[in-house]
């Protein structure tokens, strides 16, 4: 008798799983729908920058677009990471300042405001990976093994470290970067500069690794329900540490990119112009969620673009400079609510 | 305002200091917050969703009796449960709902037990005894068969204390193979016992250790759940919402959580490969789901649940923990992942530390062990046990 009963219970299950996959495979392609819901914002953003500026769709506007929205797109991914924790990390913005600076500091002549060390560029690039790194490890631990609050720890942070990399300098900014540590910011392939390929390059690695690693997908676990997570077996504290690193470091890379790109470390570079905004902005427009747990890499790398073109229009068409922040601003208000009403409330990744 | 909470909590048994957060209250406790919230407001009617979820008997029948006191008073009750016993107990008219259509509606007298129970899982043919003692064939005691020659799991001298539970010097063995079901109060520390071997808390002092046949023991470091999983414990949590399962990933990658190492090859594992895994335990555990990728979230209680008891299970544990491993589900559900769990036992010679207070859940164990204010109070080692006689256990009462 119960055996017939399991029987039919069974079947009524698998009868009512494949009618439930036949819908889940048209929300499937909602879903889809849904990743790309920037795009079509982007599609007229284009149209719209074309038709008010010739200058707009040309190559060497791309590429120096591309070069520019590059090292900020590196701290993107970085910061998605944390988010997608449901962490947070404020100082990335000073990383991305502070990592340059010692480098720089260490590598140029004392004429250009380097401390007279002169080290190789290359002990320098080592230098500037290791400083993301030891920033992103001691973040983690406070955060993760002190339980101290994350928002707090990285504000404090970001003051600190921006207060040395203005300290280390007196407020100067070191110029005559060695083509060495440049060339990851300044130099192209052909016509496609080299920073915009390794960005491109890591916002692809990371998709990946978080689609299909196991220690990506232990990055959404924790984000969605750290305790679950923990109960599941998984090693919350080791991957929580690990991702305030790779944030670090990657918010290293990005400030390395940028000072190649101008050639100097301004002392200003990171927390004095507050790109901590724009990293947030690009994130969340691009659907990562505060609460963690949820967004991936494609609406990160759009996010990013679609401030990137926004800006750029702002330049070409010489917007007073009194009114760019305000005009920025409101953008990222607009791309925000577009991508509230076009997403809708999209599910984890 | 603090005197009156301070008596109303006293009036439910509880000595709660009315400044303390809602946050370090127990979840009974908290449940109590939550109900006389409701009550404070002079309600004309009154919505209660399982508001016994998390009470003991006593608080129960408090609250049963403020219902009455209310119904008397002319407040409208809408009270949903999966417990018939307090239905047919407080509710006047009784309403039965499945697969989202009014199935069965009447008034109280004029219905059974049995067509309450015909309703809900809507075959003729289900057999309400069943639920009273699930095990089909009584398995041989362990160490009879081959099969059942796993580890022993030993714990020595556990003490625990934290505000609300407190463990003192408890030890216990149980046998490769053997079901143990742990029993008591809430606060009487049983609960937290399971959660100690599980790993998913540590210990102040003691020792719980892995004891494999011929193999030597293996200690496990306190509150080191990844050490516990890897070690062969399963673990299926007590609150699902909390510590079950990530709302928002699909029912596959839920499942296979706990094997992530095993599946992936370098490190990596796509969604088809944790499909395949997943599969055969959703299908025995009849999971109902739009496909495995479907956010849990979205699934209902019994199937959520489902999903963290198979979770529990995909490791292929030599020891699997389960506290209250049928709460909040439906009677279906509920006998379907007991005997699913009798089933596993058997057939894998995993031993069971099973941590509840309903008697069906106990009902697929060899041995109940009955915990009074932090300690082992008796043990009932007889198949089938008396409902009168565990209760009485666990309030204190006539030792065995």
């Amino acid at each position: 008798m119960s055996e017939t009963k399991d029987n039919m219970a069974a079947l009524a299950a698998d009868v009512e799983s494949a009618l439930e996959r036949k819908r889940s495979k048209s929300a499937a392609a909602i879903s889809w729908i849904r990743e790309a819901a920037l795009l079509p914002v982007l599609a007229v953003l284009i149209v719209v920058g074309a038709l008010l500026n010739p200058h707009f769709l040309t190559v060497s506007n791309f590429t120096g677009l591309g070069q520019q929205i590059s090292s900020l797109g590196v701290v993107v991914v970085g910061e998605s990471l944390i988010l997608l924790i449901g962490g947070m990390d404020l100082s990335l913005e000073s990383i991305y300042g502070l990592a340059p600076m010692v480098a720089a500091w260490l590598i140029v002549p004392a004429a250009s405001f380097g401390s007279g060390m002169m080290l190789s560029p290359y002990l320098g690039i080592l230098v500037l990976l290791a400083v993301g790194v030891a920033v992103g490890l001691v973040n983690g631990l406070l955060i993760v093994k002190g339980r101290l609050n994350g928002f707090i720890v990285t504000l404090g942070m970001t003051i600190l470290l921006a207060g040395i990399q203005d300290g280390i300098v007196k407020g100067q900014s070191p110029f005559n970067l060695p083509p060495e540590f440049s060339y990851l910011g300044s130099a192209y392939w052909g016509k496609i500069p080299v920073s915009l390929v390794v960005t491109a390059a890591i916002f692809v690695v990371t998709g990946l690794f978080l689609r299909y690693h196991r220690t990506g997908r232990a990055i959404y676990a924790i984000g969605g329900n750290r305790e679950a997570a923990r109960a599941a077996g998984i090693k919350v504290n080791r991957v929580r540490i690990g991702v305030y690193v790779a944030g670090g470091l990657l918010a290293a890379i990005g400030g390395w990119m940028e000072a190649g790109r101008v050639s100097s470390v301004a002392a200003s570079q990171g927390y004095g112009e507050g790109i901590i905004f724009a990293v947030f902005a690009a994130a969340v427009i691009g659907g990562v969620s505060l609460q963690g747990g949820k967004g991936n890499m494609v609406g990160a790398a759009s996010g990013v673009v679609l401030l990137g073109v926004v800006q750029n229009i702002l330049f070409l068409e010489n917007a007073p400079n009194y009114w760019i922040d305000a005009i920025d601003g409101a953008v990222i208000l607009l791309a925000l609510i577009l991508a509230r009403v076009i997403g809708g409330e999209a599910s984890a990744e | 305002m603090r005197q009156q909470t301070r008596k109303v909590m006293a009036d439910w048994g509880f000595d709660v200091n009315a400044d303390t957060a809602c946050g370090n209250l127990t979840v009974e406790q908290r449940q109590v917050v939550e109900i006389t919230r409701a009550l404070a407001a002079g309600t004309r009617c009154l919505l209660l969703d399982e508001p016994t979820a998390a009470l003991e008997r006593g608080a129960m029948q408090r609250l049963f009796e403020r219902i009455r006191q209310l119904q008397a008073q002319g407040v409208a009750i809408l009270y949903i449960s999966h417990h018939l016993e307090e239905v047919f107990e407080i509710c006047s008219d009784v309403a039965v709902l499945r697969d989202g259509a009014m199935v069965l509606t009447a008034p109280l007298p004029q219905v059974t037990k049995d067509d309450l129970v015909t309703a809900m899982v809507g075959q003729e043919n289900f057999s309400t005894e069943r639920s009273v003692a699930p095990a089909p064939a009584r398995r041989e005691p362990a160490g009879a068969t081959a099969a059942s020659a796993g580890p022993d799991l030993v714990v020595e001298g556990v003490t625990f204390a934290s505000p609300g539970v407190f463990l003192g010097n408890v030890s216990l063995t149980i046998h490769g193979g053997e079901r143990v079901g742990v029993t008591g109060l809430r606060g009487s520390g049983a609960t937290t016992l399971a959660r100690i071997v599980a790993g998913a808390a540590a210990a102040d002092v003691g020792q719980v250790r892995l004891c494999f046949p011929g193999q030597g023991d293996r200690v496990l470091r306190p509150g080191d759940r990844a050490g516990a999983l890897r070690a062969g414990i399963g673990y299926i949590p007590e609150d699902r919402q909390a510590d079950g399962f990530v709302p928002l990933l699909g029912a596959a990658e839920n499942i296979t959580m706990t094997i992530t190492d095993r599946i992936a090859s370098s490190g990596f594992v796509g969604p088809r490969r944790r499909e395949a895994r997943a599969a055969p335990l959703a299908r025995r555990l009849s999971l109902v789901s739009a496909g495995l990728g479907q956010p849990v979230r979205e699934l209902s209680g019994g199937n959520q649940q489902k999903v963290t008891v198979a979770r529990a299970l995909a490791s292929d544990p030599v020891l699997i923990v389960a506290i209250t491993p049928t709460r909040g589900v439906d009677v279906a559900s509920k006998e379907l992942l007991l005997s699913e769990l009798d089933r596993i036992t058997s057939q894998t010679g995993a031993s069971l530390l099973l941590a509840s207070d309903e008697l069906d859940d106990l009902a697929i164990c060899d041995r109940v062990v009955v915990f009074v204010r932090g300690e082992i109070f008796t043990e009932f080692t007889e198949p089938p046990f008396d409902r009168e006689a565990l209760i009485a256990a666990a309030e204190g009462l006539g030792a065995t």
